[in-house]
């Protein structure tokens, strides 16, 4: 039979890291709110820039850009991987990495040079072991991803892409859909396939007004195609952000129910070794009352 | 007659308010919007954007973007926001010294240079008129 001060201790330490799981549990839900509240708050901008892309389009302003064309060059590419700078949160770097090293692999085939852009520590050092080495890390982003920090990465990729030095562009991230599921994927960010997104553009279709412009459509449009590729690239930081605070809060959720399973088990196996031994002992006394008896 | 006047950012809606004229800093000058303005969309600079209002007015820095005007509903897109009163001018001239002093070696560098240098500048304008 275990001995059961050992079980005791072993029990101790159980509840030990019951707390720290079940405090960094409640932590990643206020983390996760205030992501939340964030990612809402922009998808308010990203509403109006296809109000007025919309509008524009009606206008019968030629949607030309550099950016919305489709390349035949196949010479250059980028993969940008978001990644969390802290463990503890399920699976949800490990699926991230599978589609990085799926993507990765697949855009090397056809193109010839292939950029890799890794954020977050966890994906930098887990892609380092792999043997994929990352042209351009970044570690700067937490929970709250800012729209200054993202806007001059998208500027530099901007300038790339316009000089021809890149003719194609990958995030992969884990997609926002609900608080109850997040997916890992790909998304081809540059080129554009539309500027902003098909589905809202119905919505917000029913605007029916003779705009002027200032100073021409033309002129608007060339600001609003590099500004709606800004604002996609933020919201997969955003996205990303939020969908790491949900991993963490559900992967602590599980470990501080295994914890308490454990406990549970270990408590019942201390007293059972605690009772066992009691009655050693009373048949140790009892043996030595017969013993003396005789 | 107000105007409802909606400012946001790619972070968030910084200023939702009404107001009985607004005026706004277009790329190649100020335009005033009243209400009942004709429909418009037009391209921002960097520069003040000032809102009169039956309690008073405020001013504001904003950068780049777009305005969307209709049906008395004014909507600013814009990289940044600040609030006049958060500006501050000594440091702003030694931001406008820091940017100045960037490497302009070839035409991507100066272009960058005079972008970050007009925004400073416009900062330091607005700052200033207060």
């Amino acid at each position: 039979m275990a001995n059961a001060r050992a079980l005791d201790k072993r029990r101790k330490s159980v509840r030990n890291i019951r707390k720290i799981t079940r405090t960094m549990e409640l932590i990643a839900t206020a983390r996760f709110k205030k992501a939340m509240d964030r990612a809402t708050a922009a998808t308010s901008y990203t509403k109006r820039i296809t109000e007025v892309v919309a509008s524009l389009a009606k206008s019968g302003a030629e949607v030309q850009h550099p950016l919305l064309e489709e390349r035949s060059a196949t010479d250059n590419a980028a993969l940008i991987v978001l990644t969390s700078n802290r463990g503890l949160c399920g699976g949800y770097n490990g699926n991230i990495i599978r589609e990085t090293m799926r993507q990765f692999d697949s855009l090397s085939e056809s193109y010839e040079n292939v950029k890799l852009i890794v954020s977050g520590k966890r994906g930098i050092t887990n892609l380092e072991f792999r043997n994929y080495s990352a042209d351009e890390t970044y570690t700067q982003f937490e929970d709250e991803p800012l729209f200054e920090d993202v806007k001059p990465i998208a500027d530099q990729l901007l300038d790339e892409f316009i000089a021809k030095r890149l003719d194609r562009l990958d995030v992969v991230y884990t997609k926002f859909i609900s608080s109850s599921k997040q997916v890992a994927m790909v998304e081809t960010l540059l080129p554009l396939g539309s500027v902003g997104n098909a589905d809202d553009e119905e919505e917000t279709g029913g605007i029916d007004a003779d705009f002027e412009f200032f100073p021409s459509a033309e002129s608007i449009l060339e600001e609003v195609v590099p500004m709606s590729f800004r604002i996609n690239l933020f919201k997969c930081f955003l996205d990303a952000a939020v969908s790491e605070q949900i991993a963490r809060m559900v992967a602590m959720k599980s470990a501080t129910e295994n914890a308490d399973d454990m406990i549970r088990n270990l408590s019942m196996t201390y007293n059972r070794a605690r009772q066992s031994q009691i009655t050693g002992e009373i048949m140790e006394i009892i043996g030595g009352v017969e013993a003396l008896k005789s | 007659m107000s105007i409802n006047c909606i400012v946001v950012t790619p972070a968030e809606t910084a200023v939702e308010t009404e107001a009985s004229s607004i005026t706004l800093p277009l790329f190649d000058g100020d335009k005033g919007v009243m209400a009942d303005h004709a429909p418009m969309i037009g391209r921002l600079g960097n520069g003040e954007l000032k809102l009169e209002g039956p309690e008073g007015g405020s001013r504001f820095y904003i950068e780049g973007g777009f305005v969307q005007v209709l049906d008395n509903t004014v909507s600013i897109l814009t990289n940044r926001v600040v609030a006049v009163e958060d500006l501050d001018s000594s440091a702003l001239a030694e931001e406008l010294s820091d940017t100045l002093a960037m490497p302009g070696n070839n035409d991507e560098e100066l272009d960058l240079r005079e972008r970050a240098s007009d925004a400073v500048r416009a900062q330091l304008r607005v700052a200033q008129r207060s």
